[in-house]
This record gives C-alpha cells, structure tokens and sequence, in this order.
C-alpha cells in the first residue's frame, strides 16, 4: 500500500510540475505587466502621422464578457469587430487596440477594484450612474471636454447636444453618454383571442381594462387576469395614470420620491384592489428581485390575460413564439389603456441616455479614446460595427441594412453592442425613429407587434427633469431607497388588506422618508431651485 | 527505520466507566509507557519549526499583510487616493451603523436564523452519520452515500429558483398537491415564520448530507476490537452506540461546535438572498445581505469594512468562549 | 435471547433502509429534474412541463457544450487547477498540523491563535488584489492557488484528527531514533488517511465551485474556471437593472436547456472523486497487520 502510494504520489507530482510550468507560461503570454499605463516612448498628444517606425501607442478599452460566445465563433478578444477596429482605425493611427474584458456579471465591482489598484484600462464604461457621480466626487476621471472639442465632432453630431449633457458632472464633461435609440420602458398587452371569445372590445380606459380583467377571471378562474409583471418598475405607467398631472410642477417631478405624489396612493389602493380580488398574481412577492421564469411559464400556457412587459420583451425572450406554438389561436394585442384624468397615457420614458464611457484619470490615453469613438460615429462604421459585413450578415432593404437569418449572423453579431458603445440598439436614421424601431425588430414574424409595443411604449412619454449638481444623499443612499422602496414597500403596500390599506401606506412612507427619503428631497429641491431660479 | 517489534498495540476498554489503557507489544507482553522528555525530544523540536515555517509564511502573506486593510474602516475611503491617504474618520462609520434600525434588524436576524441552524441542523449529519454507519448492505450503503452528497454540489441559484416552483404558497406544485387533498395551502416562502422553517430545511437538505462524511471518516478510526468485545458483553446495537460509537466521533463533534459557534456572526450569502424576498424581508435580511446593498452595490466600502470587522470580534469572543467552556467541561478544545 | 436480538436487528435494519433511502430520493429528485431538463425541447421547458423526465428528447443542448471548444478547454483546465491546488493545499495542511499537535511545542498556543485569527479578521477585496498585483500573481495560474492554500477550519479539523492517534505510537518510533519528519510520513499520514482524504475532497469541491476570485484577479480566457463561464451562463436572462438598461440589446437569451447541460457539464466531474476516495475510508487501519 505504501509502495503504491509513493508511486502514484510521485507520478502526480511530475505531472503536476510539468503541467504547472506549461500553465504558468501560457499565463504570463497575457500577463497584465502592473506597471504604469504609460508608455515611455511617446506622449499623451501623439498626434498621427505619415512618419517611418514610431512606436504605436497601446490603447486599453474595456470589453464586457457575457461567456455566451457561440461554438464555432471566433473569440470575443480576436473577431471580425477585433480586426476590423485594429485594421480600420488602429493602424492609420498607428495605435495598437488591447481588449481588457470585463465578466458581465460583475462589472460593477470588478471596476471599482481595478479603478482602486490602477489597472483599469484607457476606456472604461458602466452603466450605474452613481458610480460615475462617486468617481467624479473622488478626483478620478478625466474631463473629456476639451479633447472633444479637438477630436470628436463626428461624435457630437450623432450623439446630439441633449445626449451629450448627460454625461456633464459638476459643470465638466466628464462622460461621453452613449445615445440610447429605444426611450420606450414598458408596453401593456391582451389577449386578442380572449376578448374575441367573451365578445368584449379592447379596452381603452382603466375603468374598462379593470372590467375586462373581472370578466377574464369569471370565465377562466384558473388563469391571471393581469399575470404580469407585478413589480414598481413594470406598474409605473399603471401608477402614472393616477397621479394628478397639474398638481405636480417641474420642481415636483424631480424632486419628490414617486411616493408622496398626488395621486400615488389612489394608484396603490387600486392595485391593491386587484390583489384582494385574485386578480394579479397572489405569488408576485416571489420573483421580485429576482428571475423565476415563472412569468414566461405562464405566459407559454396561456394563464395570462393581460400584462405589462418591458417593450418588445415576449418576441426578444422567445416565450411569444413558445406560446403562439403552444396555442396557434394565441394572438396578442399591445393596448395602452392606462389613461389619467385629462385624457393621456403617461409613462416614465428612459432619459436618453445609455452606457456611460469614462476614462480615468491616471490614464495618458484621453484623445486616443475620443478620437476611436469620433471614428466609431461615422456612419458607414456604425453600419459595420452593427451589421457585419454586406452579404455575409446583413443586406440593404429599403435603403436600411437588415439583417439576414444565418449562422454567420448567429457567429459574430450576438455582441456586437459591446464593441459599438455608443449607441444602445440598432440606429439606421437620424431622422426617421420609426425606421430605427423597425431595425430593432429582431424576429421579423413579429414585427407589427414590435413596433407596435416600442411606439405604445413611447408615447405621452414623461422624462424627469434634471439637474448638472450632483445629489450627494442620493450618492450614499440611493441604492438603499431604491431597494426598500421597489421591494419592501411594493409588497407591503400591495398584499395589505383592505381595511389596513391606509394605515400601511402612511406607515410605510413615513418610515421611507425618516430612514433618507426626507434628506434626498430636501436636498433635490434646493438644487434644483439653485440651478432654474 | 521502524522496527515492526516496538510497535504498540493500544486498546481501550471501557469499564463502569474508567478508561483503562494497557499497551502491549507485538509479543503480547505488557511494557511499560515511557514518558516525560529526553534530550532528544528537545533537539528534534527543530524539525517541527521546519514543517511549520512554510505555513506561518503564507499565513503572514496572504492574510496578515491584508489585514492592515481592515483600516479602510476608519477612514472615509476614496478609490483614488487609496487607503492611506484616504481622510481619517475614526469611528464615525460604526457610530452610523449601530444607529440604523435596519442594521440591528439584521443583526438579530442573523443571530437567530444561525442558532436555529446550529439546533436543528447541526445534529443532522451526526445522526445521519450513525445510521450510516448502522448499515450492514455494503451496496445500499454506498450508493446511499453518494446520493445524500449531491444536493451539495447544487449551486443556490438552482436551488432557490426550485424552491420557488415548488413551495410558492399559489402555484407551487407542494401547494397545488395539498389543495387537491382538501388540505390549505402553506406560506411556505410568503410568511416569517414558516420561511425560516424552509431556510432551514432547505439548508439541512442540501448539507446534510455532505456533512456525513467528515463524521464518517472519524468512523473509521474507531477500534473494531472495541465492537467484538461489547459484543461479548452482550450489548444492544443502542448501547453499543452509545458507549464506544458516540464518544469515539466527539473530539470531531467538539471542534465543529466550537468552530460552528464562533462564526455565529457571520452567514452566508446566497441561501437568504436567493430564498429571501420582500414579503419576508423582517426575518431574511441579515448581515451579509445587508452589507450587499448598503456596502457593496453602494460601494461604501468603509460600511462594509467596518460591518465585517465588527462580525470578526464578535465571531473571536464566541470562539474563544466557546473553546473555554468546552476545554472545562470535555477538556478538549482547539487549544 | 440473541434470536430476539437478531429479529430486533432485522427489523432495525429494514427500517433504517427505508429511511434513509427516502432521504437518498430526496436528495437525487433535483440533479434528476436538471438532467431531464438538458435533454429537453425548448417549449415543454418553458411550460413548465418537465418534471423528472425528458419531454421532447434531444442533445441540442450538450452538443453545443462539447462542441465548444472554449468549454471543453476550461473543463481541462479546471481539472488541473483542482488537482495542483489540492496537491498544494494539503501538502501545506498537513505540514502545519502535525507541529500544533505538539502540546509542549514553543510557542504552541501563540501559533494557534496566529490561525484562528485570520478565520476572522482580512481587509476585503481592495487589499487582497493590491497584494497580488505587488506579488505579480494577477492574471496567473498561482492566484488560484496560493492565497487559498490553507483554510484554518481544516487545519484545526486535521489536527485534531492527527491528536487522535495514540502517543505510544509515536513514542517508540522516537524511541528509535526517528525524525519527525519520518514520523510524519510513516506513521501519521498513514494512519489517517480517511482523514486527509476528506479535507482532500473539501479543498478540492472548494476550488471547483468556487471562482469569485478567478472573477476579479484573472483577465485572461484560458485560465477561466469552469464554473466561472457557467455562473455568467446560469444568470444571464435574469431581471436586474443593468439587464432592463439593456433590454434592448440582450439579444437571443440562453435557452433552460443550455443552462442545464452545462450545469451538468460543470457538476458531474467533480461528482467522480468521492466514489474515488471512497475506498480509503478503510476501517481500523489502526490495527495494519497486528494483532495482539
């Protein structure tokens, strides 16, 4: 026994050590050396030229990691957008483009300890705008507004003045915003086939969707009447429709917390009400915060009747082509029904903005990064960084590229947002939106509802105003708000009974404003009366 | 070399009680046990620093030099200038803390959520472990073995999405079943009381079975002889158990007690987030979930800091007790 | 009277067979749902209709695993880094736990309370990787060795398994003359094989399923653990923030199956190694070949 242990011992051991020394090697191949990010041989201001054998200066850009590269495609690092970014901009700049990636699901943190260790590279980008507010607050970005001036007015252009504000911090540029082509959030939804069935119209009020939803139960006691998805972000135009719009000014909007609007508790009493009848979803408290599929389950096994979804979410996720599988009659129809009191249908709207791209402090690389998104900005570079390459992946119908349903489309443009930043979904127009809206249906059997849902979704849309000052309670307790506010309070407030319902409201809102909500209000209000009075 | 002759045989007989020891030699014969030191003990004291130097290193390096980290929580730490210039703030950040009623909630919570956890599933595996150990159909003990192990290998994002089909007090297939029945639907997941009785299950279910195989091991070590001889005695399986089985796993038992309480402040992350959700929010948010959003998705990292290293003492105190206290009653402890 | 013992047995006997083979079924439903659900069609997934069984049978899902060459390679990977680490981790376990079993050792008691120590207090993410950027370990096959090496827990754990083997063993070994180091070899590890062999199979399951480190102190594909590239798979299509931003862009999302499979793809090596140590779990080795 002894003697075979030593043998095998032995064995392992020299495997182990000729293993570990191969695998040693091909680690230090892409060794981050953790030296400076500086390069000694040319300066922060190289400027492009025709002259023999300077050295390339080394760009770093970020790369989100999504580990859902298909089999058979190339690397995320070493692709067709690698190459064509490289040969197109890279060399005549005499740059050499090095892809840092970043794991999807953990960017947040991810960043905050490469910007702690100064490793991040030259261009880095989140999408939490608290985090950027904190690193501007902390000394640790670059102001990109003078090297846009200089290098990017290709990029102003697309981007628009509007979008560029976004990323102005404490009177400076600090971020380039990318520009976000779908504002739509959210678009209801019914069952055309249902209606059809219980002879009922499609509703077009709140009194009539509620109604339609009693009627749903009573004749199919097994199902949700209005399944989805039940949570403070899905139920906000719902909420919206309460509120009483000419109470509430600009300051209002921007500074009060949604709960303390006018109208706001009638909203919650309503939805509460739908609870108490067993018209929502009773387990909804389950999956918030949470993914559970349990939505989609019932979606695929006609269980719902009515719901809200984020826009164009049943034909991106698949279940409205499980479903149409599963019940060929299924038919569903985008309704916008919520309406208040003078007639419109409002809804919160994304700002127009998407990803922020910021670029530390530390880092000597300022112009090239502009310089790489002002040539990223350059219409026949967002069609190839969106589309691929014509006739390969994508084909000009109507003057507007589309693209085609194949394995090499599958192969390369599964991640192509990650590489063309600066824009969040497809853009062909700068003109025409619905043109945008239509390069977005990504599953042309659907693509009425598509468009139908983006532009539902969009319209008597509400932006909160804004304001340049950062917030600095919001900084330090936002996330926490947000969380109690969106999941605790949701809940409470909507599973209460009835007879409790006022009682709990007021609780819950008091309790909110004591534990920060007072603070950031109070604090939102003076800034922005600082700012527009 | 080793010489096969001076090779001892130890046994230990129990009887009314008193541990007898005798030792024999290969022959039979009975000598005596040297004790005490001779010079020789003294001059081989070196080898054992030897063995030991390699691990102070790392102990040193990876832990020690890190730890001077942990004065991130004194200070308002700002990313760029990093901890040493970062501006000092003293205890600033605990005296906000221990002010926020969420943060005691959690506390507490954690507290509780762990000393049931250490009642009722700490005896688990241990008894499992002893009905395994019962089990005289080699085939079916050893398969049995490497079925308990599989929950473990099942990540908390698995398992708390499972939980939900089935235990959601609606939809859940459990509840569906008990409504077919005639029998009313269980909150499981949906009211405070019932979810901690699923944290709970849900945890013994998924470690149970993963923590039999550390008493199992100690198992092994435990003198045959011991079994033949009660066997003569004519003991009952029960007794048998009891007497040489029980006291022959309790060093292990001792030292996971002790290690298992002094970690009582600290909880895992996954099982009351993933389990957890706004209906129940009173009873499942505790420490570690708590500093997820105040400190990490917020990136205070002084709060986070400075929760953990209040969770340290705390956990240090326990341990230290507990090890005392078990080092007075059962004269054995980590020490 | 031994007849009745035997009944008495019998019974017990049967009765714990039930019992535990009710557990065992307990603890296998779950692996069981998530292989029949890689094996499944897309749309019986989404229904919610498959339980224990396959519906609409396919090997879409593992093709796409195995054919992918990056997983495949990961998987190898993984086994090797599980393998060194181990290795490395126990090696160094077991030459700290031998000295602190040592009551008259100098310095004994200060050494321990070094350990437990560290059980508790660190500085958090920002000083580690700071310190293993100083130490040039980023980004290299050693970071997801080294820091990890020793857990306390299980030092203190094989230390008191080490404690449970008699003196008079050891005591005449050195009454020969031998090292301790000798000891050590011949006479310790031997005799506590069930032992190593379990926290063996600890470090190792820890190193498999863990990878919040490889997530922040490895940038480079090819040292990506398995379960890295799984854990991005296994929740991507889940509702946050950042993924309603995105909405938009998501793309196709992972179908359950795929999910599954690889789950599978990531769990089932390592679900190999116990059966493996099984057989050292040998009972009374104490006794070798003696007998009185």
């Amino acid at each position: 026994m002894r003697k075979k242990q030593q043998k095998w011992f032995t064995v392992l051991l020299a495997v182990l050590l000729v293993g570990s020394i191969l695998a040693g090697c091909s680690g230090d191949k892409s060794n981050n050396k953790p030296a400076n990010t500086s390069n000694p041989s040319s300066g922060a201001t190289d400027k492009p030229k025709d002259e023999p054998k300077k050295d390339p200066v080394t760009l770093k850009i970020e790369l989100f990691d999504r580990n859902n590269t298909p089999a058979g495609a190339d690397p995320i690092t070493n692709n067709f957008f690698t190459k064509y970014i490289q040969e197109n901009f890279g060399d005549p700049n005499n740059i050499k483009i090095e892809w840092v990636t970043v794991p999807r699901s953990e960017e947040v943190d991810k960043l905050n300890v490469l910007m702690a260790a100064n490793q991040a590279p030259d261009l880095v980008f989140t999408y939490d705008t608290q985090t950027v507010e904190r690193y501007v607050k902390d000394g640790g970005l670059t102001d990109l507004g003078p090297y846009i001036e200089e290098h990017g007015q290709n990029l102003k252009r697309v981007l628009g003045d509007n979008v560029m504000s976004y990323g102005v911090f404490e009177g400076k540029q600090y971020s380039i915003v990318a520009k976000r082509v779908i504002e739509a959030q959210v678009s209801t939804f019914i069952r055309q086939d249902w209606l059809d069935e219980l002879s009922l119209p499609v509703p077009k009020t709140t009194e009539e969707f509620y109604n339609t939803l009693v009627e749903f139960k009573k004749a199919k006691p097994n199902a949700f009447a209005y399944g989805g998805q039940t949570d403070f972000f899905h139920m906000s135009p719902f909420r919206y429709s309460f509120w009483e719009w000419d109470k509430i000014t600009d300051e209002d909007l921007f500074a009060n917390p949604d709960w303390v609007m006018p109208g706001n508790k009638e909203a919650f009493r309503f939805l509460n009400k739908l609870y108490n009848e067993g018209l929502i979803d009773k387990d909804f408290p389950l999956g918030i915060g949470k993914d559970t599929n349990q939505f989609q389950k019932n979606m695929v096994n006609s269980l719902i009747g009515a719901a809200t979804t984020n826009t164009n979410e049943p034909v991106y996720m698949g279940y409205l082509a499980e479903m149409t599988k599963a019940d060929p009659k299924a038919k569903l129809t985008v309704i916008d029904p919520f309406t208040d009191v003078r007639g419109k249908t409002p809804k919160p709207m994304y700002t127009p903005n998407g990803i922020y791209i910021i670029v530390p402090k530390k880092s000597e690389r300022a112009a090239e990064v502009v310089k790489y998104l002002d040539w990223m900005s350059q219409p026949e570079n967002i069609v190839r960084l969106q589309n691929g390459t014509e006739g390969e992946t994508f084909e000009y119908v109507d003057g507007v590229p589309k693209t085609l349903d194949n394995d090499a489309t599958k192969n390369l443009l599964y991640n192509y947002f990650d590489y063309c930043i600066i824009l969040n979904g497809k853009y062909v127009s700068n003109e025409d939106n619905l043109l945008n809206i239509a390069a977005n249906a990504s599953d042309p059997t659907y693509k009425d509802f598509t468009i139908a849902s983006i532009d539902t979704g969009s319209k008597d849309g509400v932006v909160k105003p804004r304001v340049l000052a950062t917030i600095e309670s919001e900084v330090k307790l936002g996330t926490m708000l947000k969380k109690k506010s969106e999941e605790d309070m949701f809940v409470k407030i909507v599973t209460a009974k009835p007879d409790k319902f006022d009682v709990v409201y007021d609780a819950e809102v008091a309790d909110y404003m004591k534990v920060g909500g007072q603070e950031v209000m109070d604090e939102k209000k003076a800034k922005y009366q600082a700012e527009y009075k | 070399m080793i010489h096969w002759d001076c090779f001892t045989l130890s046994t230990n007989l129990r009887q009314g009680g008193k541990l007898l020891q005798q030792t024999r030699n290969m022959k039979g014969q009975s000598i005596e046990r040297k004790s005490g030191i001779n010079f020789r003990s003294i001059r081989s004291d070196w080898q054992l620093y030897f063995l030991i130097f390699l691990p102070i290193v790392y102990f040193l390096t990876f832990k020690y030099v890190p730890m001077l980290g942990v004065v991130v929580a004194f200070k308002d730490y700002n990313v760029f200038k990093g901890i040493w210039e970062s501006e000092w703030i003293g205890f600033e950040a605990f005296r906000e803390i221990f002010q926020m009623n969420a943060f005691k909630s959690a506390l507490k919570n954690t507290f509780v959520l762990n000393l049931l956890d250490l009642a009722i599933g700490f005896p688990v595996p241990i008894i499992l472990a002893l009905m395994l150990n019962e089990l005289r159909v080699k085939w079916f003990k050893r398969s049995a073995q490497t079925l308990l192990y599989l929950p473990h290998f099942i990540s908390w994002v698995v398992i708390g999405g499972l939980a939900i089909q089935l235990l959601a007090t609606n939809a859940g297939s459990v509840n569906v079943f008990l409504n077919s029945l005639g029998i009313e639907s269980i909150p499981f997941l949906s009211e405070n009381g019932h979810w901690v009785m699923t944290y709970i299950g849900t945890g013994i279910w998924r470690e149970a079975g993963w923590g039999t195989i550390l008493y199992l091991a100690a198992l092994t070590g435990i003198n045959k002889d011991l079994y033949e001889a009660a066997d003569v005695d004519g003991a009952t399986r029960l007794r048998k158990m009891w007497h040489i089985t029980l006291p022959g796993i309790k060093p292990t038992i001792v030292i996971l007690l002790i290690l298992n309480v002094g970690h009582m402040a600290s909880i895992g992350f996954e099982r009351p987030f993933l389990l957890g959700n706004p209906a129940v929010r009173d009873v499942s948010e505790v420490l570690s979930t708590y500093v997820y959003t105040v400190g990490i998705q917020s990136a205070r990292y002084t709060i986070a800091t400075a929760i953990g290293l209040f969770q340290a003492i705390v956990g240090l105190i326990f341990l230290l007790s507990a090890d005392l206290i078990s080092r007075k009653v059962n004269d054995q402890g980590i020490w | 009277m031994n007849t009745a013992n035997t009944v008495n047995s019998k019974i017990v006997d049967v009765v714990l067979m039930i019992i535990i083979g009710l557990i065992s079924l307990l603890c296998l439903l779950p692996m069981v749902h998530l292989l029949a659900v890689s094996f499944s069609s897309n749309g019986a997934i989404m229904a919610g209709k498959v339980s224990l069984l396959p519906i609409g049978f396919n090997f879409t899902a593992y093709k796409s695993v195995f054919m992918h060459s990056a997983m495949v390679k990961s998987l190898f990977f993984s086994i090797f880094l599980v393998a060194l680490y181990t290795l490395v981790a126990m090696g160094m376990t077991i030459i700290a736990a031998y000295p602190l079993t040592k009551q008259k050792l100098r310095g004994r008691n200060f050494f321990l309370l070094f350990i437990v120590l560290t059980m508790f207090f660190s500085g958090g993410l920002i000083p580690d990787y700071l310190l293993m950027r100083e130490l040039y370990l980023l980004d290299t096959i050693w970071v997801l060795v080294l820091p990890g090496a020793i857990s306390a827990f299980y030092l203190i754990i094989l230390k008191t398994f080490f404690s449970s083997i008699p003196l008079e063993l050891e005591e005449s070994a050195r009454m020969d003359g031998a090292s301790h180091f000798r000891i050590l070899w011949s006479i310790i590890l031997p005799l506590s094989l069930p032992s190593v062999a379990t926290l063996s199979l600890f470090y190792a399951v820890g190193r498999w399923n863990g990878f919040q480190d490889a997530l922040i102190y490895i940038n480079s594909q090819e040292l990506y653990p398995i379960q890295l590239k799984l854990y991005a798979l296994v929740i991507s299509g889940q509702a946050n923030d950042m993924s309603i931003m995105e909405a938009q862009n998501a793309g196709a999302p992972v179908p359950q199956s795929l999910k599954a499979a690889s789950i599978m793809f990531g769990t089932v090596p390592i679900l190999l190694v116990y059966p493996f140590i099984q057989r050292y779990f040998i009972s009374g080795v104490m006794i070798g070949a003696v007998k009185g």
